[in-house]
């Protein structure tokens, strides 16, 4: 409930749905109490003399008609403000959470949560909060009015009411850990699907993707004995909650005959107290068929919670007024930065790239040139030292205004499930069509559009699995050019590419991109490294040497090495 | 385009009506369940033909993202030509609808004489006005799975909904075939078809008034196979069922076969309730002999949908005996009621004695403890049935999916296939726990509340039936408003999952390219919100409405309010109104769980066809004896691709006539240009797909012939691209060969030149991929290559296995393939060509032929595309040691 509150902004809303739930609670519990002297009377000598009660009772079911509608209309606004607001904070977030906070489990656990929020959060006051604040509160204010009918009976029923919602709580309690571990299993088995589906090419080849080889099968083993351990431990829940509703009428039912038949009740009051006794704890049922819904509801807020929590990159409220110009030179000080501690990956690294000018960045594996990239993206906070986009530290720029200036290239190219048109378009949602198919022609996309079946408006699959990697990495670049930033990021943008279709983009780039783009670039086919202003040879997460392809030549050094080495490659023959 | 209408709607009513009420009946009920009204302006006027009308109509505010679809249709209050106070409803297909400009178009076909909506089209003028409704929206839906063809039957009155249709079909992926009969009375009518598809066919038949014409034209096509076929009937009404009739013989589904008349023939005009008569004007045709029609009955045609029942089936016995078992419980619960009735009759009779009253209050709670017992009992073990039932349903699944050409994974994302293992099985859940006790429950219960309410008080218990009919509105209401959304809905929640799925798995990515609220993600979201408060907000009402109706609470006040006075005027007696109170009031919740029953159960039956499909999913075929593999072996062996044609679907061949041996041992290079087939060819030993035409063979023993173990046992595969899965890095490399060693799992990552690599992982080789050992694509690539080495193969598939190698990673790539190659029979495809020299043969494909072959020196001696593609790798080279225009990091430098 607490978790619940602090995600609405709309606190008017909040009190005035309190007010209704209350206004609907009492009247709900009224109408039920007027049944007293209405049935009373009516089974009493003078019939009449209940019609004065049933004109109140009319009264008051209309009046619980009209409250009952504005309290489910307030949890409806509630429910709504909160769902338009939990997905904003959610998205925002992802903005702001460093990429290494997701595995694989966050990723698809936030995934999950993003597409289900919505009717979740829409629905879930309006219909489970609500009803089970009028249950509860509607029973246990019944139990009150009965104190003044009779303060035994009264007792009884605030005694049963208090046993039920004990039991209620009891079973959900029981069943609250083998829900998790149910919940856990399933996903698992979501994930090994997945797998299964992306994977099945390897799976196939490797005779592993059957039922009883494969890591889905012992998935589902497992999903399979969640799903028992969890039947099992539903009974008990079912049982004491079943005993303890039994055992409450039983009481009351006891009382009232017991009341009777001393002669402190009419038999009229009587008959009218069975009639009300029978509906009393009649909520409970309905809260206990709530109950799956109640659970899922927690469970959903808890992941929500998940991503909501987690620790994020912090930003300044404003970014400083100078940092808007249309070159951006990058600047490393002595940074530092690595995954785990005691591993860095970067080791004091200086690094100055002039606004307008080329830089590569070349080294063996695991030197830290991708992550170098990243870390001027702020995927990431460095770990000591800084990063300065134009004279300022990225950690005192909105992420907002860093990452509008940059178009970036990764080597490996996930699209999503839309058409190339439109992927291209992300670069700039608001560019027009003419730019959206220029940019395009300039990635050689012309050709590949025509190859296909809907030409551009070709679905590329998931992920864009329907393309090949050199066609992923053309629409990659066909995205950034559209894009037009000052700061262009190419992590092995063309390694999927054959030769002819590298030359031609490598010439579209130069001739798309304004010439005061700043370029940092990590390639591995030399072909590419060449012309830059410098070239950066990283090693063991530190700048080893710095120069143009003549200087770190002629000096003979790691870099000369790494150059014959890879030409070596070059010559390499299979066979 | 005339739509019959269910009868209860459907009445124009003849006597004379207040101007209020002219609409009658059908205009009452159709604005209590919940139909809005508008009005279209005609905007303009065109005939086609000469019996053949289009008009455009202005029609603000019709458009609120209801999904329409073809065959969606709007229902016009036209005016009686004879007397304007009346005015009748006619339903039309929108053939046209453009929402920006808030237009539709409707058309007509004019006759002689004429009812009263042609009437009104033939007399129409721009700018006219009329007024028009729309409720529930029965649209062209395909079923899921795909049918296999679509035969479509029409006449020039449903001719909008069938170019709709056509053109709707010539949208869908694999060009299914589309067979359409159309009857015609003019001859210009046949000018009306205007949609296209790729598998079009169409057939005209002169409408003669017999009904049987139809179905006589579609036998006339001999005996067809009509498995899976989907079928859509709207003709005359006789006509409809004329061909109904035969295509249920024929074995069409339910679920296949859509048909309704769209108007009746007739003589007299406004006699038949739901018709507009049309005097037809039929030239005179030669009076039809009735021959008797040889019974045409189409071999063998069979529906998958129809299995969905069959998956069933196994279930069927355990549910009825939980039907019966329910329905026990369901009277066991009642009668504690009664008892408390008697009781309370008891009390106020003046009864003193307290042992009457326990000895009725322990039966009372006894039986109601009972009943609770043996109902959990019984939701305990259909639960426990459902597990077991899903568990082996969901393992059938994946073996089956196992077995499948690999298009069936290409053709859908993860999300799909999520589904059919997943949630449609999980669907299931509610139809096997659930809906049959709910359903019984649901009725039993009121039944027999209400036949011990009528016995005791017949008056009173009649009464109750008004409640009813209040609930009965506003659940129709309310389904009516929430349907509209559900499809809208489901596709948004859809376009949402896949939208953050691919941003979360590219986050560097898309942390640049979109953020913010007017980014993809934003977009998605807030335009999922604005259509759940669209949809929504105005359901809260009738929700709260429902549930205040069926209240318990509301009851008792019902009751009370007729109860009480006839309680004082003395014409009910006190206990029997008092066993009204008791159970008379919640039966409106129980009728209300029937309304919302239904819908899990069609999702569930529909959950059921999808799986019964993926379970009729044609598989490679397994040989039932299957040929060993010679156990010679020396170095690799012999693969011989023979006449070997494929493709993915029989229109797109990919491969024509491939004649290709690898001799053991030796070498074999694919190269060729983008899109040559040299991947489908290299796959093609993998058996992902089965060839199309020719055969290949391993040791002279056809691919097909061999078990599924030892195919896999013999060739071993590096693709480029994915290739760890979501286990331990011992695992991965043991993953072909799961009793592998740690000593010879370390021994292979060795000679992959990966094994220092992965000392250096947080556990070593229990590092599980994608959690804490995170790899490079190099790195990867050689997890894969000493995957490779431990399985040992004799016949080796190299697909761009250095594509993404980083340069220390590729030296060390290229040393882990260098070892791997050695001994065995290789087919490698790449588009390095540098690389390729070596090789004992390289073999050139182009438009999926073979148009070159030999080594290295003798291809570039004869010139032609390899010495093409060889001048363009060469000239990479070159131009990298230079420095000229291949240079990337010239961008931005000038």
């Amino acid at each position: 409930m607490k978790g619940l509150l602090s995600l609405i902004g709309d606190r008017a809303a909040v009190r005035r749905y309190g007010w209704w739930s209350l206004a609907a609670v009492v009247v709900r519990a009224a109408v039920l109490l007027v049944l007293i002297p209405l049935l009373g009377n009516l089974f009493s000598a003078t019939p009449a003399a209940a019609l004065p009660w049933l004109a109140a009772l009319v009264t008051l079911v209309a009046a619980s008609w009209l409250a009952e509608q504005r309290f489910v209309a307030a949890g409806f606004t509630i429910g709504f403000d909160l769902l338009t607001g939990v997905e904003r904070r959610l998205r925002r977030r992802l903005e702001q959470v460093p990429v290494g906070w997701f595995d694989d489990t966050r990723r698809s656990e936030v995934q999950a949560t993003l597409a289900s929020v919505g009717k979740e959060m829409c629905q879930s006051v309006a219909y489970i909060v609500s009803p089970a604040i009028s249950s509860i509160g509607s029973a246990f204010l019944v139990g009150v009015g009965l104190l003044f009918v009779n303060p035994w009976l009264g007792a009884a029923a605030l005694a049963c009411w208090l046993v039920s919602a004990a039991a209620y709580w009891l079973s959900g309690r029981l069943l609250r850990d083998a829900d998790r571990a149910f919940a856990r299993s399933s996903h698992e088995v979501g994930a090994r699907i997945v797998e299964l589906a992306r994977s099945q090419r390897v799976l196939r080849a490797n005779g592993r993707a059957g039922a009883s080889v494969g890591a889905l099968g012992t998935a589902l083993g497992k999903h399979q004995r969640a799903t028992l351990r969890l039947l099992g431990w539903s009974v008990p829940g079912t049982i004491v909650f079943g005993v303890v509703h039994q055992l409450s009428l039983l009481a009351v039912a006891v009382v009232t005959v017991r009341l009777f038949l001393d002669g402190a009740i009419t038999p009229g009051e009587a008959v009218a107290l069975i009639v009300v006794l029978v509906r009393f704890l009649e909520p409970f049922v309905t809260l206990s068929e709530l109950a799956p819904a109640v659970e899922l509801f927690r469970q959903a807020l808890g992941r929500i919670r998940l991503l909501l929590d987690a620790e994020v990159l912090p930003e300044p409220v404003a970014s400083p007024a100078s940092s808007a110009a249309a070159a951006a030179a990058v600047e490393l000080r002595g940074v530092r930065f690595g995954y785990r501690p005691g591993q860095p990956v970067l080791d004091g690294v200086d690094l100055v790239v002039p606004a307008g000018t080329t830089t590569a960045i070349v080294g063996p594996s695991g030197s830290g040139k991708s992550t170098l990239l990243d870390l001027i993206t702020r995927t990431a906070d460095v770990d000591d030292g800084a990063i300065l986009v134009d004279g300022v530290d990225v950690r005192d720029l909105r992420l907002d205004d860093l990452l509008g200036r940059v178009a970036m290239v990764h080597q490996d190219v996930f699209l999503h499930d839309g058409t190339i048109d439109e992927n291209v378009r992300d670069g700039r949602p608001d560019a027009d069509a003419a730019a959206v198919r220029a940019a395009a022609a300039a990635a050689q996309l012309d050709e590949v559009a025509a190859r296909l079946p809907d030409g551009w408006d070709t679905r590329v699959g998931e992920g864009g699995d329907r393309l090949s990697g050199g066609e992923r990495q053309r629409v990659s670049i066909a995205r950034a050019i559209l894009r037009g930033a000052p700061l262009l990021l190419l992590d092995e943008a063309t390694s999927a590419l054959d030769v002819r279709t590298e030359q031609a983009l490598v010439a579209a780039l130069a001739e798309h991109t304004a010439a005061t783009t700043t370029t940092v670039v990590v390639a591995h086919r030399l072909s590419t490294i060449a012309s830059a202003d410098q070239i950066v040879f990283l090693d063991g997460g530190r700048v080893v040497e710095q120069g143009t392809l003549a200087e770190l030549l002629a000096a003979d050094g790691r870099f000369a090495a790494y150059w014959r080495l890879r030409e070596r490659a070059g010559d390499w023959v299979l066979a | 385009m005339r739509l019959g209408l269910p009868p209860f709607i459907a009445d124009p009513s003849r006597e004379k009506t207040a101007v209020g009420t002219r609409r009658g009946y059908t205009g009452a009920m159709m604005r209590a369940f919940g139909a809005g009204e508008w009005v279209l302006t005609v905007r303009s006027v065109q005939d086609v033909t000469e019996h053949y009308r289009r008009i455009v109509v202005d029609a603000p505010g019709l458009f609120d993202g209801t999904p329409y679809g073809p065959g969606s249709f709007i229902r016009l209050w036209v005016p009686d030509p004879d007397d304007p106070a009346r005015e009748h409803q006619r339903g039309y297909t929108i053939a046209a609808l453009d929402e920006a400009a808030e237009q539709l178009t409707l058309e007509f076909v004019l006759h002689e004489p004429a009812g009263p909506a042609c009437h009104w089209a033939a007399n129409v003028q721009v700018g006219d006005q009329i007024a028009a409704t729309r409720w529930g929206a029965p649209r062209f839906e395909p079923p899921v799975p795909a049918p296999a063809g679509y035969l479509l039957v029409g006449d020039p009155a449903s001719i909008p909904a069938i170019n709709a249709i056509v053109e709707e079909i010539g949208r869908l992926p694999g060009r299914p075939p589309v067979d359409v009969y159309l009857e015609y009375t003019h001859d210009d009518d046949r000018t009306l078809l205007t949609a296209a598809a790729p598998g079009l066919r169409t057939t005209w038949v002169r409408r003669t008034g017999d009904p049987d014409v139809l179905v006589r034209a579609i036998e006339a096509d001999g005996t067809r196979d009509w498995s899976d076929w989907f079928a859509w009937v709207t003709v005359e009404t006789a006509a409809t069922k004329a061909v109904r009739g035969r295509l249920k013989e024929w074995g069409f589904p339910k679920t296949h076969l859509k048909a309704q008349g769209y108007w009746s023939a007739g003589k007299q005009m406004g006699l038949s309730r739901d018709t507009e008569a049309v005097d037809e004007m039929v030239e005179p045709a030669p009076p039809v002999e009735p021959v008797a029609t040889p019974a045409v009955t189409p071999a063998a045609s069979r529906w998958q949908a129809s299995s969905g029942a069959a998956l069933l089936a196994p279930l069927k016995r355990t549910l009825v005996i939980a039907g019966v078992v329910q329905g026990l419980v369901s009277l066991a619960e009642l009668v504690p009621f009664v008892l408390l009735a008697i009781l309370a009759a008891r009390l106020l009779d003046g009864e003193r004695d307290p042992s009457r009253f326990w000895t009725l209050g322990l039966w009372a709670i006894g039986l109601m403890a009972a009943a609770a017992v043996v109902s959990a009992v019984l939701l305990f073990a259909l639960h426990l049935m459902d597990a077991r039932f899903g568990l082996a349903l969901r393992r059938r699944l994946v073996d089956r999916i196992a077995r499948v050409p690999l298009g069936w994974f290409t053709d859908r994302n993860s999300a799909a296939v999520h589904k059919v293992v997943y949630d449609d099985v999980a669907g299931l859940h509610h139809l096997t726990t659930h809906a049959v006790v709910d359903a019984v429950a649901a009725v039993v219960t009121p039944v027999a509340v209400l036949v011990t309410l009528f016995v005791v008080h017949p008056g009173l218990a009649a009464l109750l039936l008004i409640p009813l009919i209040a609930v009965y509105i506003l659940s129709m209401r309310m389904f009516n408003a929430s349907s509209y959304g559900i499809a809208t809905f489901e596709a948004k929640l859809a376009e949402v999952s896949e939208t953050a799925g691919a941003h979360l798995a590219a986050q560097a990515t898309a942390r640049i390219y979109d953020r913010g609220d007017d980014a993809r993600l934003g977009r998605v979201l807030t335009s999922r919100a604005a259509f759940l408060d669209s949809w929504q907000r105005p359901l809260t009402g009738l929700k709260t409405a429902n549930d205040l109706v069926t209240r318990p609470t509301t009851m008792l006040a019902y009751l009370l309010v007729l109860g009480v006075p006839l309680h004082v005027l003395g014409w009910i007696s006190a206990g029997d109104l008092v066993l009204f109170l008791l159970v008379g009031t919640t039966f409106g919740a129980r009728l209300m769980a029937v309304a919302y029953g239904f819908v899990p159960i069609r999702e569930a039956l529909a959950a059921a066809r999808e799986i019964a499909a993926t379970l009729a999913e044609p598989v490679l075929a397994q040989p039932a004896d299957p040929t060993p593999l010679p156990v010679v072996r020396e170095r690799g062996r012999r693969v011989v691709f023979e006449s070997v044609t494929f493709g993915y679907d029989e229109a797109h061949p990919v491969l024509h006539d491939v004649d290709l041996t690898l001799e053991p041992g030796t070498v074999t290079a694919l190269v060729g240009p983008s899109g040559a087939g040299k991947t489908s060819l290299a796959t093609l030993l993998a058996r992902f797909h089965d060839v199309t035409g020719g055969r290949i063979t391993v040791d002279g023993v056809d691919l097909r012939d061999l078990a599924t173990d030892e195919l896999y046992g013999a060739v071993a595969f590096v693709f480029q691209g994915r290739s760890l899965v979501r286990e331990s890095v011992h695992d991965n490399i043991a993953l072909g060969r799961p009793d592998a060693t740690r000593e010879q799992v370390e021994q292979a990552a060795r000679a992959a030149q990966v094994h220092e690599r992965i000392s250096r992982l947080p556990r070593g080789y229990d590092s599980v991929v994608g959690e804490d050992a995170v790899l490079s694509g190099g790195e990867a690539q050689r997890v894969a290559v000493a995957r490779a080495l431990l399985a040992d193969p004799a016949i080796l598939v190299l697909d761009e296995a250095t594509a993404h190698a980083d340069p220390e990673s590729e030296h060390l790539v290229q040393a882990a393939l260098s070892e791997l190659v050695r001994d065995r029979t290789v087919l490698v495809v790449s588009h390095r060509l540098h690389t390729l020299t070596g090789a004992d043969r390289i073999v050139v494909l182009d438009q999926g032929r073979i148009v070159d072959s030999g080594r290295h020196d003798e291809l570039l001696a004869r010139g032609g595309l390899y010495r093409e593609l060889w001048d363009a790798d060469q000239a990479a080279i070159e131009s990298g040691a230079q420095g000229d225009a291949t240079d990337l990091a010239k961008v931005g430098a000038r």
